[in-house]
Parts: structure tokens; C-alpha cells; sequence
């Protein structure tokens, strides 16, 4: 091959291995960069009024004098807000159409007296000609009423009234039965009906007003369903109206609005200024489609709630920048939505230290075996093969083996526990232990050994006070590297230790109750939340506390193997 | 002066201490005796749990063959577990090909070429990819980059092929060149005209290739690509840390003698350094491999867990679904159910990992004590 081509070929080979030197730093970067941004964003971030509210009321939070005021001047931003809404619910206009379409009715139902003769023409008829003749009748009388209801119904987008209207309706609808139920009282009177008459009149004589109720309530129900659906909008985002309304419901994303900013312009965004709203097709078959509430509510007293919230958003929120440290330390609250991941550290942490102080002793013990006594030979081979082989056997297998062996077999509990879970994860981290001790104990110079053996001590004085303080740091470092390993294992203690809910175990229910844990939540929260948005930066939180957690494990180890170095140079 | 009493006290010492000695030995050596205990332990437990399956022939040949998975039905239940062994299968196949040779080129890179200080710089970075725990790897697998991939997967794809293959094509261009022209056209100008052309015509084929990928849509982030090459990044650090353990054994005599010979350090490389590092190598790519194929939790997240065999069978845009990441998905729900045919099926696919695990781990220790001895 030519020189150059050589030369060329050298060079472009070093520039390749360079770039996938580039390619590991940047997968690390990519990695980090949005874990650790939108994980501090779990801690620090824009929040509103309601996440004071939700500490105070729930966590019993001091309030400063300063976020009292941010929430009493959100409450002020949003008194107008709910006078609109209330005054729409039970509008002002109600009594009045009230009153006049019950004057309507009550005429139409006295105007009946003058059309004794004709009903009675229509009752001589049979068949359906009575039922026709007894509707022509009907519609005569009722006719005063079944315009004004036309009127209302068409007016009551506009008036604001199309809620009260429904209630009216439903009211009227129901005194149809004593309308007839009178008539045939007065007409009997007149003259005796025969039963089949009667009940020709009972059915007939309302029949057309309560088909006009039906249709007018239909009609109003969708008009008031995409109020409903901006309604559920606005209680999303701001939460409940009143101290009242609060304590009745149940769930705390009912309770409280949104807690942050980031997730209240979602939701301004997708259920307040967009609705969902219902329509028929031609079919009849029920369809949905979004559409600006803006546009649809356009004439009614409802464009005005849209515009006054899309006006005072920010002060009916109260934003501001927050820390909320309790992240770390209060209990979650409705799956997550509120409050911090305190159980699930604190479930790490007891499983992570259970593992160690069971599996540091034992790997350290035979390490030492290994280091120091044993003398080749095939049994010591076999046990030496048998850590490797046991670092090589697969996490979930572990898990499995727990829970066939440790819970089933030995019942060391009577389902998952921590205890289960921390013996797990020792039997998993115990070759890496033994590996890393061993080291350990090999660094240590022969001359250490002479030296101690020499001045008379036995084996077991010289491993103690020679051979151990010497490798321990070292050792240290072995053991707090498998601590990050066992902190982040989660196939090991699905099936040992591990539950999605649960509350912070005190220290004595370890050996017997499950706990949350940061890994397995982590999977749960972000495979199986139902409502994975609303918890996003729980999930990124969660992460970056265990990352964190983990890193900082290795950088102490990485700080501890630096110190020894320089330790042993000097 | 000793007296008789103090000799007899002094004995007595002696052999309560000789006593002492043997009885803390065989203490020590019965706390060795754990970790082979607990293999003992795991392979019997596993497999007796896994017995029951298979003591049913039929459902043995349905667990190789068949690709029909409904374990938990109550009437008719099918144990067929084809496609889990293939998404096993083909999420290794995909990550090694991503990882071995980013990794062999990292640590040949680390080792080689880069200086010391640099070399000392990247040594927290690899620990660090190989210190972050796998759910964290998931979470990113399905938070952040599933959505990237299903929504910009064409342009993604399309890129990395360019940007990964192009370099490679031209370099591989180039030798071919030499190969194959180097004996007619002696002037070099001329040469250097062609080498650069036919480069050139090669990452424009490598272009042309990455081209149409551009449009390509994805209708799921969570794929078999999404978890190869997540995989990929955790398995990384062991192939390059111990690749770099076997580089860096490799003699100085070796390096020098290839260069003095007038070598440039590609061929030094290739000709010489990976040849002699390459049982340690082996043992880095099956220890890698051993990462991924017991990795949980990112394939659980991440493949989408489709129980089909993707169509083609090479088409890493669909989701796959794994061993691993069905025994986890499963066996949470099987918990109560311990002692049902699902139990006892998920036991069974334990037991195959298990035993892959274990020649895995067999061939690697095979293998590295080659290494081993032969440093010495």
C-alpha cells in the first residue's frame, strides 16, 4: 500500500476513534442534561398559590406573611370569576322566567275549561282518530305556552339561563301528570267518562307539551354539558371554589388546582381556552370534537368567564418561583400529584444499608479466606469460580430467587419485606464486595505480613491490626460502589421487597411490611400512572435523586481511591 | 526463669491457640462457602419451580416453537415463548452491534492514542455510564427518547447511518483504491485524484443510503431499536474498561517492535495490539453481553412489550419483547398466584436465562483465564 494512503488512513482512523470518544462523552451529556434540568425543576420551578394552599392545609406549612397576601390576592382575582360563574348557575333572569312561564302554563292549563265541547267531539271519535282529533285539541290550548318555551329556549344561550331553564322545565314536565289528572276530574264532572276515554285523556291531553319539554331539555343539556366540560376546566386549574365545596370532595387534585405553572398553562391551554364539547351527526350517533371556548361560547355570558380568565390567569394563580425542599421529606398525596417522595427515599435507603451490613461482613470475611488462608488447590478454585458465577447470574434471577426461596421456602416474612429484599440484593452485591476486597487485601505489601509476623504476632493479630487498617480504605471503596449498585437493582426487589404505595416504615416494621422504593416507583410512575403528565416532574425528581443518590456513592468511593493514591505515592 | 507452672500455662496457651486458630479458619471458610451456597441455592430453586413445567412434554415443544403467549387464560392456556426468546435474541444482537465496536474503538482510542491526563479524564465518565442504575437508563429510554424516536425517528435514524457510515466508507474506500488501481496508475497525483473521488462516491452511496430513511415513520418509540441502543449505552463501560485492561496488558515490546518496524499505529493496531488483547477483548464483549441479556428493567420499558415477531425479522422498528422483561412484567401479577402454570412458566424462562447466564459466564472465565495465564 502506498505511504500515503497509509498515512491517510492513520490519521483518519485516529480522528474515528476520537469520535466515538465524542460519541461516549455526549451519550453521557444527553443522558444527564435533561434528567438533572428537569429533576431540579421538581424542587425549584414556578408555582401558584394552590401548592401553598395544598402545604398548608395538608402538611401544616407556616405560611409567611407574604404568600398569606399572594393567596388572599388570588382569591380576590378569582372572586369575579366565580360571581359570573354562580350568577350563570342560578341566574338572576331565573325567577323571572319562572314566574312568567308558570303564568303561561297555569293560562294555558285554565284556558282548558273552554275547550270542554271540543275534547269531548274528539272522545266520541275511536282509535287514532281520537288520539289525532284529542292532539289537534291539545295543541290549541297549550299553544300560548309552547311558544313562550320556544322563546325562552332560544333566548336562554344568550340570557344565561339555559341552566335554570332545564330545572323549570323538569318542574313543568312533572305537573303534566296533575294537568290531566284534574281534567279528567272536571270533565267527569260534566259528563261520565268511560275508561278507555279517561285513559285516552291521560295520555293525550300533555302529550305534546312533554315531547316540547323532552326536545327543549335535550337541547339545553348540550348546551349546558360544554358549560359542565369548562367548568370541570376551570376546577381543574384553580382547584375548589370554597372552604365548603373542598372539604366534600375526596381527591386531592379536586381539592387543589394546579400546583405549578407549567402544568396549569396546560391546562389552560387544553380545558379552559379548548373545550370538549358533544354534537349528533345526522345519524344520531353521538361525535366529539375541541373547539375554542372562545368561539363556541361567543354571545353568552360565558364568553366573558373565558376572557376574564385568560386576562387574570396569572393573578388568579398567584405565580411565583418556589424551592420546595419538602420534596424530599413529605409524604406523596393522591398517587403522587402532591407532595414529595419521602417514603420511597427513605425505602432506599433502609434496603440499600440492610443490603450492606449483611453483605459487607461476609464478603469481607471471605476475602480475607481467600487473601490470606486459602492455599490453591482445587476447593478453593471451585468457591473462587463460584463468585464469578454468581456475579454473572442475571438480576431478575435473584429477584426470583427471593421470593421462591427466601419468602416461600424459608418465609422469612409472610410476603415482601425489606428484609427479603435487603438479603437479596447482599447475595447480589456479594461478589462484587469479595472481588473488590480482595484486591484490596492483595495491594497490601507483603512486607506488611513479614513485618507483623516477625515481631511475633499470630495470623489473626496481624490480619487485624495490620493487614485490615491497611487495605481498608480501599476495601471501603469496593463496598460503597456495590451500596450504589444495590440502591439502583430494581429486578431483585420486585418480587422481594418492593410496592408501588405505601407509607415511610419505621425502623421496626422492616422485617416485616414492603416498602416504596425510588427504583421501582420510578417504573411505576412512569409505565402505570394514569395520569403521567400531572406527575412528570415527580418522575424526573424521582430519577434524579437516585441518580444523584448513586453518583454521590461513587464520587465518595472515586474521592476515598484519589486520597489513597496520593496516600500511597507519598 | 520459667517454671514448670508457667511451661504448662504457656502449652496450654499454645493449644488453646492452635484451637482457636482452626476453629476461626473453618468460621472463615464457612462464610466463604456462602457465595456457592447461594449458587447451589439458585440454580436448585429455580429449577425445581421451573420442574413442573417441564415435566409436561407437549408444553416443552410449545415453549421453543410456538410464538402463542396466554399463560394466565383459565381455559386453554398457551406457554409458547418463541417470540420472547427472539426479542431476547434480537435486542442483543442490536445493542453488540452498536456497543462492541464504539466501545473496542473507545478503549483502543483511551489506551493508544489519547494521553495520560485525557485518558485519567474519561475514566469517571465511563465509571459514571456504568454506576447509573438501569431504571434510570429506562426512564430515559421511555421519557425522552421514545418520543424523540417516534417523532423524529426518519431524521434521527438517517443521520446517525450518515454521520456513523459515512466516515467508515470513505475509509474503507480508501485501501480498496490502493488495492485495486495502486499497480496501473503510478503517478501520484493522479492516485491521490482517484482516492479522493472514490471517497467521495462513498459517503455519497452511504448518503444515497440514508436518504430515503428521512421519511421513514415510527409508530412507536419504544421499539427494539429504542432498547438496542439504550443497552448499547450501558454496556459500554464494561467493554471499554476491560477492554482497555487487556490493551494496556499487551507488552511495550510488542507496540515498539511493530512501530520500529515502520508501521503506522492504524496497522499497529489492527496488526499487532488486537490480535494479541484478543481473548481479553472476548472476555469484554461476553461480559457486556451478559449485561444485556439480564437487563430488566430498560428492555421492560423500553421495547414496548409486543409479543409478535417483527416483520421482517430484522426490522428494529417494531417492539420485540424479552425474556427478562416478561418474567418481571408477570410475575407481578403472578405473586399471589405462586404455584400456577404461570408461575411455574415464568420459573422456566428464569431457568433458560439462568443457564445462559451461566455459559456465558462459563466461556468468559474459559476464556480470561487463557488471558490471564498468558499475560503472565
Amino acid at each position: 500500500m502506498n505511504t500515503s494512503t497509509r498515512n491517510i488512513l492513520d490519521r483518519s482512523f485516529t480522528a474515528l476513534a476520537y469520535a466515538s470518544l465524542a460519541a461516549m462523552a455526549a451519550a453521557v451529556i444527553l443522558f444527564l442534561a435533561p434528567i438533572v434540568y428537569n429533576g431540579i425543576g421538581a424542587v425549584v420551578f414556578n408555582a401558584t398559590v394552590e401548592h401553598e394552599k395544598f402545604l398548608r392545609e395538608n402538611l401544616d406549612a407556616e405560611l409567611s406573611d407574604s404568600q398569606a397576601a399572594r393567596i388572599a390576592s388570588a382569591d380576590n382575582a378569582r372572586k369575579p370569576l366565580y360571581a359570573m360563574m354562580a350568577e350563570y348557575e342560578k341566574s338572576a333572569g331565573a325567577a323571572a322566567l319562572a314566574e312568567r312561564l308558570d303564568a303561561v302554563f297555569d293560562s294555558s292549563v285554565k284556558s282548558m275549561g273552554g275547550y270542554s265541547d271540543k275534547i269531548f267531539a274528539a272522545l266520541e271519535l275511536g282509535g287514532a282518530a281520537r288520539a289525532e282529533a284529542l292532539r289537534r285539541v291539545s295543541l290549541d290550548f297549550w299553544k300560548p305556552y309552547l311558544d313562550a318555551l320556544g322563546a325562552a329556549v332560544d333566548k336562554s344561550a344568550s340570557d344565561g339561563t339555559s341552566i335554570a331553564l332545564v330545572e323549570i322545565l323538569r318542574r313543568q314536565g312533572e305537573r303534566l301528570g296533575g294537568v290531566s289528572r284534574a281534567e279528567i276530574a272536571e270533565l267527569s264532572k260534566i259528563k261520565k267518562l268511560g275508561f278507555s276515554q279517561k285513559s285516552a285523556l291521560r295520555r293525550n291531553i300533555g302529550e305534546i307539551v312533554s315531547e316540547k319539554i323532552a326536545a327543549s331539555i335535550e337541547r339545553l343539556e348540550t348546551q349546558n354539558r360544554a358549560y359542565e366540560t369548562f367548568r370541570a376546566g376551570v376546577a381543574e386549574l384553580l382547584g375548589a371554589r370554597n372552604t365548603a365545596e373542598r372539604d366534600n370532595l375526596k381527591l386531592m387534585r379536586q381539592k387543589y388546582g394546579q400546583t405549578r405553572m407549567d402544568g396549569a398553562e396546560r391546562v389552560l391551554e387544553n380545558s379552559v381556552m379548548r373545550i370538549v364539547v358533544y354534537g349528533r351527526d345526522s345519524n344520531g350517533a353521538e361525535f366529539q370534537r375541541r373547539v375554542d371556548s372562545a368561539e363556541y361560547f361567543r354571545g353568552t355570558p360565558v364568553e366573558k368567564m373565558v376572557s376574564y380568565i385568560s386576562e387574570n390567569f396569572e393573578k388568579m394563580l398567584g405565580a411565583h418561583m418556589t424551592v420546595y425542599l419538602g420534596f424530599f421529606t413529605d409524604n406523596p398525596y393522591d398517587a403522587n400529584i402532591f407532595g414529595g417522595i419521602f417514603p420511597m427515599i427513605l425505602g432506599t435507603f433502609y434496603l440499600t444499608f440492610g443490603a450492606m451490613l449483611i453483605a459487607a461482613p461476609l464478603g469481607i470475611i471471605a476475602a480475607i479466606y481467600f487473601a490470606e488462608y486459602a492455599r490453591g488447590g482445587k476447593i478453593t478454585g471451585i468457591l473462587d469460580m463460584c463468585v464469578g458465577t454468581l456475579a454473572g447470574v442475571p438480576s431478575i434471577v435473584f429477584g426470583l430467587f427471593g421470593l421462591a426461596f427466601l419468602i416461600n421456602t424459608v418465609k422469612i416474612s409472610d410476603s415482601k419485606s425489606v428484609l427479603a429484599g435487603a438479603m437479596t440484593l447482599a447475595l447480589l452485591i456479594l461478589p462484587t464486595i469479595i472481588r473488590s476486597c480482595q484486591e484490596a487485601l492483595k495491594a497490601v505489601p507483603q512486607s506488611y505480613r513479614e513485618a507483623a509476623l516477625g515481631l511475633g504476632a499470630g495470623k489473626w493479630t496481624a490480619i487485624c491490626t495490620v493487614i485490615l487498617p491497611a487495605a481498608l480504605p480501599s476495601m471501603l471503596t469496593g463496598i460503597i460502589i456495590s451500596m450504589g449498585r444495590a440502591a439502583g437493582e430494581t429486578a431483585p426487589i420486585i418480587f422481594t421487597a418492593a410496592t408501588s404505595t405505601g407509607a415511610a416504615l419505621a425502623l421496626n416494621e422492616i422485617f416485616t411490611q414492603a416498602t416504596p422504593a425510588l427504583p421501582w416507583n420510578i417504573y411505576n410512575i412512569c409505565s402505570e400512572h394514569e395520569m403521567a403528565e400531572r406527575v412528570s416532574h415527580v418522575q424526573y425528581g424521582m430519577v434524579l435523586t437516585l441518580v444523584g443518590i448513586v453518583l454521590a456513592l461513587n464520587a465518595v468511593a472515586i474521592w476515598l481511591r484519589a486520597r489513597l493514591q496520593n496516600k500511597l505515592k507519598s | 526463669m520459667k517454671t514448670g507452672k508457667n511451661l504448662i500455662m504457656d502449652v496450654r496457651n499454645c493449644a488453646a491457640q492452635a484451637v482457636i486458630a482452626h476453629l476461626g479458619r473453618a468460621a472463615l471458610l464457612a462464610v466463604t462457602v456462602i457465595p456457592t451456597a447461594a449458587v447451589v441455592f439458585i440454580i436448585f430453586f429455580i429449577a425445581k419451580e421451573a420442574l413442573p413445567f417441564f415435566e409436561n412434554l407437549a408444553n416443552v415443544r410449545e415453549f421453543f416453537t410456538s410464538a402463542n403467549w396466554a399463560p394466565s387464560r383459565d381455559t386453554d392456556p398457551h406457554f409458547g415463548a418463541l417470540s420472547i426468546f427472539y426479542g431476547t435474541l434480537m435486542v442483543t444482537v442490536g445493542s453488540c452491534a452498536v456497543a462492541v465496536p464504539l466501545g473496542v474503538l473507545a478503549a483502543v482510542c483511551l489506551t493508544e492514542i489519547v494521553g495520560r491526563k485525557t485518558a485519567q479524564f474519561f475514566k469517571p465518565i465511563v465509571e459514571l455510564l456504568a454506576a447509573v442504575p438501569s431504571v434510570a437508563y429506562g426512564f430515559f429510554a421511555i421519557v425522552v427518547f421514545a418520543p424523540i424516536l417516534q417523532n423524529h425517528g426518519g431524521a434521527l435514524i438517517a443521520s446517525a447511518v450518515f454521520f456513523a457510515g459515512a466516515p467508515v466508507a470513505a475509509i474503507v474506500a480508501l485501501p480498496l483504491v490502493d488495492v485495486l488501481f495502486g499497480r496501473f496508475i503510478k503517478n501520484g497525483r493522479l492516485r491521490r485524484a482517484v482516492e479522493i473521488s472514490m471517497s467521495a462516491v462513498a459517503v455519497l452511496g452511504v448518503g444515497a443510503v440514508a436518504y430515503p430513511l428521512l421519511s421513514l415513520e415510527i409508530s412507536s418509540g419504544t421499539n427494539a431499536l429504542n432498547a438496542s441502543i439504550i443497552l448499547a449505552v450501558m454496556a459500554l463501560p464494561t467493554i471499554v474498561s476491560i477492554s482497555q485492561d487487556a490493551l494496556s496488558s499487551v507488552g511495550r515490546d510488542m507496540r515498539e517492535g511493530s512501530l520500529a518496524l515502520g508501521a503506522t499505529r492504524f496497522e499497529t493496531v489492527f496488526k499487532v495490539l488486537l490480535p494479541c488483547a484478543k481473548s481479553g477483548i472476548a472476555v469484554a464483549v461476553i461480559l457486556g453481553l451478559m449485561r444485556v441479556v439480564g437487563e430488566t428493567m430498560v428492555v421492560w420499558m423500553a421495547s414496548g412489550n409486543s409479543l409478535k415477531i417483527p416483520e421482517p425479522f430484522y426490522n428494529f422498528l417494531e417492539p420485540v419483547r424479552t425474556l427478562t422483561a416478561t418474567i418481571a412484567g408477570e410475575m407481578g401479577e403472578a405473586d399471589q398466584s405462586t404455584g400456577s402454570a404461570r408461575y411455574h412458566v415464568l420459573f422456566a424462562m428464569s431457568l433458560c436465562l439462568l443457564l445462559g447466564g451461566l455459559f456465558l459466564n462459563g466461556i468468559g472465565q474459559w476464556v480470561g483465564s487463557g488471558f490471564k495465564s498468558r499475560g503472565k
